[in-house]
């Protein structure tokens, strides 16, 4: 259940071939983004929820190290304890250290039956509704719980899972369920267009959904919420060609706190400290020469 | 392709001839053992003992007095031997290397252990030392921290008081030989009285046969000769007489009079009682609630329990003590040669105890008198007052409290 | 080596071992028969301690090395240079559980097991669980990525951990993530290059650990197949099956006859496969595919399939597979364990591999596979005693990697290279990805004074 593909596959490419074996690469924000382009914006998908980040779901790479020269990076295999992860390291290394050329995915089998809702209400409700998943076993089975904060409209809740075909009267229970305990209205949805991020914070998963709130509201635009994993995808207004320094630095540093960091194309460039300079320098002294 | 399943070689022969290299040094034990999780110190751990015995024996490791110090370190509550995938037989490996180790006089047992094991094979000797503590526990008085309350008969034996009652209630029931035990009988001998009276009410013919003697499980716990003469007496004492059971009412006692007794089943007494139905307690509702520590001689040693129905007969509101399945600390005279150890493990145990709140009064019950004495020297410490029971004593139909 | 006073002045709550009696016990890990006998042990009582050591030692001219429980099979934590082992089992304090948060925050020395009974009031579950986790510690887990059974499902260590704190051999101490799993003040994610390092490049002493929710229902399969065919078969439709399993575990058959031929016998049908799988979740979501699950054992060949959701009888289903580690201590004198893994795909012939190599060198072999993801644990019997026998296993580990390296698996899924697997590494990485790996200690430990020969063996550390 692995699939190797060049960087350059655009995640609908993916899951067409995947999908010929009843399989599917599920960390896809947008489908007609490339895995470099996934890569390179964010480190978490909605179906995170379920599956983890991109480095638990990337295998291995043929890596081209500044020099030019093409390394074999991880494995082929889904478990491994052999040597340095260097794999997990390099994967959002923003080309600091080189390139992926290839990337080794972990598939996923595909249940074949979509299930999808959206949860409206109240603040409290919606907290309630969310905080309620995060603590069910049903967590482990649903791919996107994702919070939708939008500017001028109420957030809601978005729910989607992929499932068999013997599984859709259960979980649609579980959502019916869930929505009657915390007061929230259930409404049926087809699955929400996504679309990459401009920034990517990633804090505890308390944090997340008030950074995100405060976010539209000063600034507009659309904020998404990947409530398992604890990070905000913001995607700003038309209109607004970049946040302001200061803000990006005050949201980088409220997750910072938390052992956290923003990420993507409007992350603050972040110098290396003192430290952390000598242990890259080592690593770039080394990897151009090989 | 099919694997060709069958392997040329059969599995290799058991290499029971060196017990030693059944370890395969997983360290499933570790977290077991008392004595590593107070210390961190490996060697103080059953993988860690077992190996410096093997390398010792095998030569790689001159004969060490910290080999010594870790083979006395250890409390013998048998709980990695509950845990050892690989079976090794812990015990019996302990209890070699102790006995070495004394016969060539690497370690040296404390004089007042030592004389005791040497009293203890004459009972009537032994009884009457301890006349004058039987009679101060009488009193109400009590010369030591581990000697806990009671009133013991003085003079009376149990094997007399057997007889009475026997002849008083005529039960018509399974018949049972009672081993008394040597400190049970010399200085907690109420305890046995309570067992007659409990096994007597539920219809069971009690036997105190004549000539038994120790069980000799102090001897085997450190290491001093006598254990194989104790053995015989009791197996003479014993064997010969047609019983249903041979019950002992001390976990330790119980194992070790097991291990002598090949073919005589021996059981414990609530095991025994557990298995015929026992009359329930009613009592008037207290503040009481009682808390049951687990022998480990019972649990790891006769890989038995107190069973529910028996802790439910006691008509008081019961649980198992926090970490009831862990040892206290007693490991026999272990308290009386490494009291620090001792101390420190039973600190856990017990701290629950100040965790209670003051409305009630806890009673520690557990089924092995020296558990008992330990337990009874938490009250040093422990400000939450308690009581420390043996769980016959609490089915006991003339209970005083 | 640093002076006694030294060393109490720097752990006053500590211990330091240095009779050979006292350094036995250290000599090796759970791979008994490679000793290496450390010139010290040091036990300290606290965090603060263990980073006093771990200042005082970097000045010395002596290597050490981190130990947890010791519970490893690949000869990690133990001196193969000899110096000092530090042992971490006093530094067991659970800091922090948060429920809402989802994480705890550990001490390195912490046992797995301990984490997770005090998990368990909670509802929350931390999934890794290797054989060893009753004993094990969690600052082993992290520097081994220890697996388990239920990775299958749940991954592994490295999918939890959100965040180290470490004693850096430059003295500082550093927090790589955090309860929010990210980078922190850093540039890059070197919390990743921590994971799995094996004690080579820092101490851990703290560690953040991501927690989920319990899942709520579990059943267990157990069913015994005749052939590999049919074995894999069922592997591979339980791998793809919509129950996701949450393991999917294969005893061969020669496992199976060690058990039944012991006093842990649980009356398996001789000379056959034994599969067990579980599948978790909602009670409403598994319920109702344990006839299915049942039903793909039936029809890929087995006569004879059990299973449970009672604790009790699943306890009795996972028992032959319980036992099966410890029996080799009944039966043979020695034994080595090797840890590849492989595509699924490639099952029946590297077993075969295994039986033909192995029964050439006339060394017994039984083998147990965590299937669902190809990790192959072919254990070898031997007697260290006999040259013959230590030299016919080394021939024979080497064969099988070479094998698992051409078929594109790993040298290790869960227990590490330590120094048992160290010599393969050049082969399997090439040079061009040594030159990779091994600049990753030449940033944290240059001199490989911490855990030197682990990994690769030229990291050796040569006093200045």
């Amino acid at each position: 259940m692995v699939m190797c593909c060049p960087a350059g596959t655009r995640l609908a490419e993916v899951n067409a071939l995947a999908g010929e074996q009843q399989l599917r690469f599920p960390l896809v924000v947008d489908p007609a983004a490339t895995l470099a382009e996934h890569l390179a914006a964010v480190e978490y998908a909605s179906a995170s929820a379920r599956f983890g980040p991109f480095v638990d779901n990337v295998l291995g790479m043929n890596w081209r190290v500044p020099c030019g020269r093409l390394v074999r990076i991880g494995e082929r295999v889904i478990k491994s304890a052999t040597g340095y992860d260097l794999n997990k390291f390099l994967l959002h290394s923003d080309g600091r250290y080189g390139n992926a050329v290839d990337l080794v995915l972990r598939l996923r089998r595909r249940g074949g039956e979509a299930v999808r809702c959206i949860l409206r209400g109240a603040h409290p409700a919606i907290e309630r509704a969310r905080i309620s998943l995060l603590r069910s076993p049903w967590i482990h089975w649903i791919d996107v719980v994702d919070l939708v904060v939008t500017a001028g409209e109420p957030a809601f809740l978005y729910l989607a899972a992929d499932c068999g075909r013997g599984d859709v009267a259960a979980f649609d229970d579980y959502f019916r369920q869930l929505s009657a305990a915390s007061g929230t209205q259930l409404e049926a949805t087809e699955a929400l267009d996504y679309s990459l991020p401009k920034l990517s914070l990633k804090t505890v998963i308390t944090a997340a959904p008030p950074l995100a709130g405060e976010l539209v509201r000063e600034h507009g635009g659309q904020a998404r919420v990947l409530c398992a994993s604890g990070v905000v995808h913001y995607l700003p207004p038309r209109n607004l060609p970049l946040l302001p320094e200061p803000t990006l630095r005050r949201l980088e540093l409220q997750c910072l706190e938390q052992g956290g960091h923003s990420y993507g194309p409007w992350s603050p460039r972040r110098d290396a400290v003192a430290q952390e300079s000598a242990w890259a320098t080592t690593l770039e002294s080394a990897w151009n020469h090989l | 392709m099919e694997p060709s399943v069958t392997p040329p070689h059969s599995s290799a022969p058991p290499h029971a001839a060196d017990p030693l290299r059944a370890c395969v040094h997983c360290g499933l034990c570790l977290e077991e053992c008392p004595t590593y999780k107070l210390t961190g110190d490996e060697n103080n751990s059953p993988r860690g003992r077992l190996l410096l015995w093997r390398a010792e024996s095998e030569g790689r490791l001159p004969p060490d007095s910290w080999t010594d110090f870790y083979t006395d370190e250890c409390v013998g509550c048998l709980a990695c031997a509950s845990s050892c995938p690989a079976n090794v037989p812990y015990e019996a490996i302990l209890k070699q290397a102790r006995s070495t180790r004394v016969a060539a006089g690497r370690t040296r047992v404390r004089w007042p252990v030592a004389l005791a094991a040497r009293a203890v094979r004459i009972p009537r000797l032994f009884n009457a030392a301890l006349l004058p503590l039987r009679l101060l526990r009488r009193l109400d008085l009590r010369p030591h921290p581990l000697i806990f309350p009671g009133k013991p008969a003085v003079a009376q034996s149990t094997a007399d008081y057997a007889r009475i009652m026997m002849a008083r209630h005529r039960p018509t029931g399974p018949m049972v030989a009672f081993l008394t035990g040597c400190l049970m009988e010399a200085l907690f001998r109420e305890i046995n009285f309570a067992t007659v009276r409990v096994l007597i009410e539920n219809n069971v013919r009690v036997l105190v046969p004549a000539g038994q003697g120790c069980c000799g499980a102090l001897h085997e716990h450190t290491g001093l000769p006598g254990h194989k003469e104790l053995a015989a007496q009791n197996h003479a004492a014993f064997a010969g007489i047609q019983v249903d059971r041979v019950v002992s009412n001390s976990a330790g006692c119980g194992l070790a009079l097991s291990q002598s007794l090949t073919g005589t089943p021996v059981q414990d007494v609530l095991g025994f009682l557990s298995e015929i139905g026992v009359k329930p307690r009613t009592r008037q509702p207290t503040n009481h609630r009682i808390f049951v520590d687990l022998p480990c001689h019972l649990v790891h040693g006769q890989r038995a329990s107190i069973s529910e129905s028996i802790l439910d007969a006691c008509g008081v509101p019961w649980e198992y003590a926090p970490n009831a399945h862990d040892c206290c600390g007693s490991g026999g005279v272990y308290n009386l040669n490494k009291p620090a150890n001792a101390r420190a493990i039973l600190a856990g145990k017990a701290a629950f105890l100040d965790q209670l709140p003051e409305t009630v009064s806890p009673i520690l019950a557990t089924s092995n008198h020296v558990c008992m004495m330990q337990w009874q020297t938490a009250r040093s410490f422990i400000r939450h007052p308690f009581e420390v029971r043996h769980v016959i004593q609490l089915l006991d139909p003339e209970a005083a409290w | 080596m640093p002076p006694a006073e030294r060393l109490r002045e720097v752990m006053p709550t500590g211990m330091i071992l240095t009779s050979p009696a006292q350094l036995a016990s250290y000599e090796s890990d759970a791979l008994g028969f490679k000793r290496f006998r450390p010139d010290a042990v040091v036990i300290p009582g606290c965090a603060a301690e263990l980073i006093g050591v771990v200042r005082l030692l970097k000045d010395q001219a002596v290597p050490f090395t981190l130990r947890g429980a010791g519970t490893s099979l690949s000869g990690g934590p133990v001196a193969a240079q000899g110096g000092v082992v530090v042992h971490t089992s006093r530094l067991r304090r659970i800091e922090k559980i948060s429920p809402t948060e989802m994480y705890a925050l550990v001490e390195c020395g912490v046992v797995l097991q301990q984490l997770d009974q005090a998990l368990q009031p909670h509802g929350l579950y931390y999934p890794p669980d290797p054989s060893s986790a009753p004993s094990a510690t969690l600052g082993g887990n992290v520097a081994t990525n220890a697996g388990g059974a239920h990775c299958l499902r749940y991954g592994v260590t490295s999918n939890y951990v959100l965040g180290v704190e470490a004693v850096l051999l430059d003295g500082s101490v550093v927090t790589f993530g955090g309860p929010a799993g990210g980078r922190g003040p850093y540039r890059d994610d070197w919390k990743r290059l921590m994971v799995g390092s094996e004690g080579t490049l820092a101490a851990f002493t703290r560690l953040w650990l991501r927690l989920i929710p319990q899942p709520a229902k579990v059943w267990t399969f157990r069913a015994t197949f005749l052939g590999i065919e049919a074995v894999s078969a069922a592997i591979t439709h339980l791998a793809t099956h919509v129950s996701c399993p949450a393991a999917i575990e294969l005893m061969d058959p020669r496992s199976v006859a060690m058990v039944e031929n012991s006093p842990m016998a649980v009356g398996l049908p001789a000379e056959r496969f034994m599969l067990l799988a579980e599948i978790d979740g909602p009670a409403p979501l598994v319920d109702h595919r344990v006839d299915a699950v049942a039903a793909i054992l039936r029809e890929c060949g087995s006569d004879d399939v059990a299973f449970s959701d009672e604790p009790d009888i699943r306890a009795a289903l996972w028992k032959a597979r319980k036992a099966q580690g410890g029996l080799l201590g009944q039966i043979s004198p020695d034994f080595l364990v090797q840890d590849a893994v492989i595509p699924k795909s490639q099952l029946a012939e590297i077993l075969q591999f295994i039986y033909d190599e192995a029964d050439r060198s006339g060394i017994p072999v039984a083998t147990v596979i965590h299937a669902g993801d190809g990790n192959l644990h072919p254990n070898f019997l031997f007697d260290s005693r006999r040259p013959a026998d230590v030299a016919a296993v080394e021939g024979l580990s080497k064969r099988l990697m070479r094998r698992v390296m051409e078929v594109g698996g790993t040298l290790s899924g869960e227990h590490g290279i330590g120094n048992d697997k160290a010599m393969y590494m050049e082969e399997f990485v090439g040079p061009a990805g040594v030159a990779m790996q091994m600049a990753i200690p030449r940033a944290f430990n240059p001199r490989h004074q911490l855990n030197p020969e682990k990994i690769f063996p030229e990291r050796h550390f040569a006093s200045p």
